[in-house]
């Protein structure tokens, strides 16, 4: 018995040690697993997880950086980017919280802050609402683009959850429309889209930086860790353009298209010794800051796109050609009786019997300037045209810049010949016309134009002698005189030359009943240093003759920019002068 | 190890407030430059030169040229 109990003692220790074995080989096994995982995730999967967590904190940012300005000549800002705040909205933001904070999170989005936020961005109450409703399944909506940072601070403050700002830059115009047309404007991703914004947008255009910044879980940076690439800001843009005289054209333009119901119209001023273009204005014009729903058409910079037939502004041009070709001497007479070149009328609209040359350009006669053109064989009047740079683009290098026309002279009637000499046939910007004019203001040196500030002319090419262009701007100093055709193009104090052109507007297929007023003319006279140019597109109010409708325009700009630029008056007899040793 | 943690910790708040002071300051600079052109425009200040100050531009016959 007792052996018996003993035996079924042992057997029943024997049977615990297995267990015992059992568990720490188990035990073991565990340990082994634990470790292996670990290796597995130190050392094998360490990457994937470090990613997985970074993409999780860690974020890059853009740095925005600021567009050029663009400036006058003077260093006043015509074109300024403003920091503004674009709001937008994740609608979804609450979703990704604990269900016990999103509840009380969604209880922030009350109708009262909806109705807030719809008053400071001055926004209908349902846009804001469809923002921050989930119904689209949009994680990201804009609320308002380019705010002002003081408003968007207003609506971050009222703490509505998932309301988030991107910084942005506005371009403002100060100017407004009087330098519209020249600027141009930027699209909402502050690209240019016309004018100087869209030439220039590469220098311009600032380089965007970025850099990784790690979060909380406010989704706020805590700490830059690196920079990728540091922001650009673009570069400025100095102009040649003088804001005050932009101003000042602006100005007197609108007023005489308004007197003179006219279409449209454009005005070149340039500085006569060096070809930079002073102001260059348009009508109709624009508000850059306030584009909305304007037709493209009024964003059309007129005075260097826009092309026409000058006219007898080019009467001078003829003169100075036979002049320095010899052709015509300076004494010589005209008779203007109406002739007929292969049965095609050339006539003048009054009777002015013979002339001598300075009473062609007073008078502007027509058959005499064919009379001359006709003396010249025609390659050599269209290279002196071609030289002038007509039919050739002013190479200022804007967007959609007019070239013009000219035909070659081996294609040429005589009676083409003969109307090419008053300005017809052949067409031009307003800026060319008026670079053309800085032959004669110069003694003869022909300017390129730049709208970029310069201090010489790189470009500067003779194409008169001195004689000839001082011969002719003395003769077109008497189309200003009482008895010339633009006595209201005088400037009191100064001496001033200039010419009028008064065109039949050319439509599709032929000429319209409308008419062009032009005058281009440059003051001193005795040494210019201002030309400007005005073009008036079918005035409609009774008048349209060039020295009646364009010349008053150009003389009060004149005698503004004169005035403003400090410029010696030549005239002194008609002033009080106090002279001082 | 933990001293320099601390103290880059401190300088990048510092670094953070100078550049949000930076920000605030372009702001308002860039709000001044078109606050001063709004004001400085040609067309306001020649309105109040006519209206409130009576100022008026003088012909030509009225101005006395001094050479010097």
């Amino acid at each position: 018995m007792r052996s018996v109990k003993q035996r079924s003692r042992k057997r029943k220790v024997d049977d615990f040690s297995g267990r015992r074995y059992f568990v720490l080989f188990l035990m073991l096994l565990a340990m082994l697993v634990l470790i292996a995982r670990a290796v597995y995730l130190q050392i094998f999967d360490t990457q994937f997880l470090q990613r997985q967590a970074q993409s999780r904190y860690v974020s890059t940012v853009k740095i925005p950086a600021y567009r050029g300005q663009i400036l006058d000549r003077h260093g006043v800002g015509l074109a300024v980017s403003a920091p503004v705040d674009t709001l937008w909205v994740d609608p979804f933001y609450c979703q990704s919280k604990r269900p016990k904070q999103a509840q009380a999170c969604l209880t922030l989005v009350s109708e009262k802050k909806i109705r807030q936020v719809a008053d400071i961005l001055e926004l209908p109450v349902a846009k804001v609402k469809s923002a921050f409703s989930r119904s689209t399944g949009k994680h990201f909506v804009y609320l308002k683009r380019r705010v002002e940072p003081t408003l968007a601070a207003k609506v971050m403050a009222l703490g509505l959850p998932g309301v988030a700002l991107i910084k942005e830059f506005k371009r403002f115009y100060p100017a407004g429309e009087v330098t519209a047309h020249l600027l141009g404007f930027t699209n909402i991703d502050d690209q240019g889209q016309e004018g100087l914004e869209l030439m220039y947008n590469a220098s311009l255009e600032g380089k965007t930086g970025s850099k990784r910044v790690i979060r909380d879980g406010a989704r706020r940076v805590i700490e830059d860790i690196e920079s990728i690439k540091s922001a650009e800001p673009g570069q400025d843009l100095v102009l040649s353009i003088d804001e005050r005289l932009q101003y000042l054209a602006y100005r007197e333009l609108k007023a005489g298209v308004l007197k003179h119901k006219a279409e449209a119209a454009s005005l070149v001023i340039l500085e006569a010794k060096t070809g930079n273009i002073l102001a260059v204005v348009n009508q109709p014009a624009f508000n850059p800051n306030k584009r909305k729903g304007l037709h493209v058409s009024r964003y059309k910079n007129r005075a260097i796109i826009s092309t026409f037939e000058p006219g007898s502004t080019l009467k001078p041009f003829v003169v100075a050609a036979a002049l320095e070709g010899g052709f015509i001497d300076a004494g010589q007479l005209f008779s203007t009786h109406d002739f007929r070149i292969k049965g095609r009328w050339v006539k003048d609209g009054h009777r002015y019997g013979t002339l001598n040359l300075t009473d062609v350009l007073k008078k502007s006669s027509n058959v005499a300037a064919s009379k001359i053109a006709l003396a010249m064989p025609p390659e050599y009047f269209w290279r002196f045209y071609h030289a002038l740079g007509f039919g050739v683009s002013a190479g200022v290098g804007f967007p959609g810049e007019a070239t013009g026309s000219l035909p070659e002279y081996d294609s040429w009637s005589l009676f083409e010949q003969a109307t090419l000499s008053f300005g017809y046939r052949v067409s031009m910007s307003t800026l060319q016309l008026a670079r053309a004019y800085t032959a004669l203001a110069d003694d003869g040196v022909l300017h390129s134009v730049s709208l970029l500030q310069r201090e010489t002319d790189p470009y500067a090419t003779r194409v008169l002698s001195i004689e000839t262009a001082q011969k002719v701007r003395t003769m077109i100093e008497q189309v200003v005189q009482k008895d010339g055709t633009a006595y209201r193009a005088r400037v009191s104090g100064y001496r001033v030359a200039g010419k009028t052109g008064t065109v039949k507007k050319a439509v599709d297929g032929g000429y319209s009943d409308d008419y062009l007023s032009v005058f281009v003319g440059m003051a001193p006279a005795s040494d210019p240093k201002l030309i400007i140019a005005v073009m008036v597109d079918a005035p409609q109010a009774g008048q349209y003759y060039g020295g009646l409708v364009a010349a008053p325009i150009f003389a009060k700009v004149m005698g503004g920019a004169l005035r403003l630029q400090g410029i010696t008056p030549d005239a002194i007899q008609d002033t009080a002068t106090l002279l001082v040793n | 190890m933990i001293e320099s943690k601390y103290s880059a910790r401190l300088l990048f708040i510092k670094i953070q407030a100078a550049e949000q002071r930076l920000e605030q300051l372009e702001i308002s600079w860039k709000r001044l430059i078109i606050e001063e052109r709004m004001l400085s425009d040609h067309n306001q200040v020649e309105k109040s030169a006519h209206s409130k100050m009576g100022l008026i531009e003088p012909n030509r016959q009225a101005i006395v040229y001094i050479q010097l």
